[in-house]
């Protein structure tokens, strides 16, 4: 899974959430991190596969937070989240380019506004389905035909 | 004459009570889940002992309503207090794993102190696979 938080991380440097946001942490911020900032953690990943595929089905959070009083600055920035699928920016639908694997979607399932000790909160959730295109998927092809006696 | 037997009372009745009881199974399932070390952070207890299923046609106390809601009951609105138990739990064909604890929501989601530990979603998403066997889908 590194290399889909490099491949997050990666897009993110280049978007123009970037620009908006102070940073974006893996899982937890530090105690010093600054407002707006962005946590993104990975809630699950559960394999899946078929006779000849190999699919990782993974769940990404990314919470960010805002210490405004007005709720336009976390909007603003879940809007850059978001993105515009047509200019490539933000997360929708984004073609993540990661090793070894060919991103089949990242879907938004849900976002959350919640206001936690006067910090706006957005808690915006993908769906991502990951297919291996690699060497591994080729030793699972031949992993399958080795179970049936085909080789 | 040949005669005609209409049985598609029982046949409802049959797919009705597998929904129940895959539905129960699958609940319990999730919640077992959500309760095992490493899903639900554990200080005094509390959160991990408040998850707590529910789940079309479920019995005696666990048949209750998550949260205050207006619910649609056979065509009437009717006004449901948490905790009140549900008016008719046979209305929905679903299954509910949450707490009534109120700080959950900030173990499951995170805040800006403390990071996201996810013990619903992670356990429903363990199952995942095993539910869908269960009701027959790939």
């Amino acid at each position: 899974m590194n290399d889909l938080f490099a491949a997050i991380i990666t897009h993110y440097d280049a978007d123009p959430l970037a620009v908006s946001l102070t940073g974006m942490y893996n899982t937890e911020a530090p105690q010093e991190a600054v407002f707006p900032y962005g946590v993104f953690s990975l809630v699950s990943n559960v394999p899946d596969w078929t006779f000849s595929e190999n699919f990782e089905n993974c769940l990404l959070q990314f919470n960010i937070f805002s210490d405004k009083i007005s709720p336009v600055e976390i909007c603003a920035l879940y809007d850059l989240l978001k993105g515009d699928v047509g200019v490539g920016t933000g997360f929708d639908f984004l073609d993540l380019p990661i090793t070894d694997y060919e991103a089949i979607s990242l879907v938004r399932e849900n976002a959350i506004l919640l206001r936690v000790e006067n910090i706006w909160q957005y808690t915006v959730t993908y769906r991502i389905l990951l297919r291996e295109t690699g060497e591994a998927a080729k030793a699972l092809t031949v992993g399958m035909y080795n179970l049936l006696g085909l080789l | 004459m040949a005669k005609i037997k209409d049985n598609s009372k029982a046949i409802i009745a049959e797919s009705d009570r597998l929904i129940k009881q895959k539905l129960e199974i699958a609940a319990l399932m999730v919640e077992r889940t959500a309760k095992l070390p490493g899903y639900c952070p554990v200080l005094t207890g509390t959160a991990r002992r408040s998850i707590i299923s529910n789940w079309y046609g479920a019995k005696g106390t666990r048949s209750i309503e998550w949260s205050e809601s207006t619910q649609i009951i056979n065509g009437k609105k009717v006004h449901v207090k948490a905790g009140e138990t549900s008016i008719d739990p046979q209305s929905v064909k679903r299954a509910v794993i949450g707490s009534n604890v109120e700080y959950f929501p900030y173990i499951e989601l995170g805040t800006s102190k403390m990071p996201a530990r996810a013990p619903l979603r992670r356990a429903l998403e363990t199952n995942q696979n095993r539910i869908r066997r269960l009701f027959g889908v790939r």
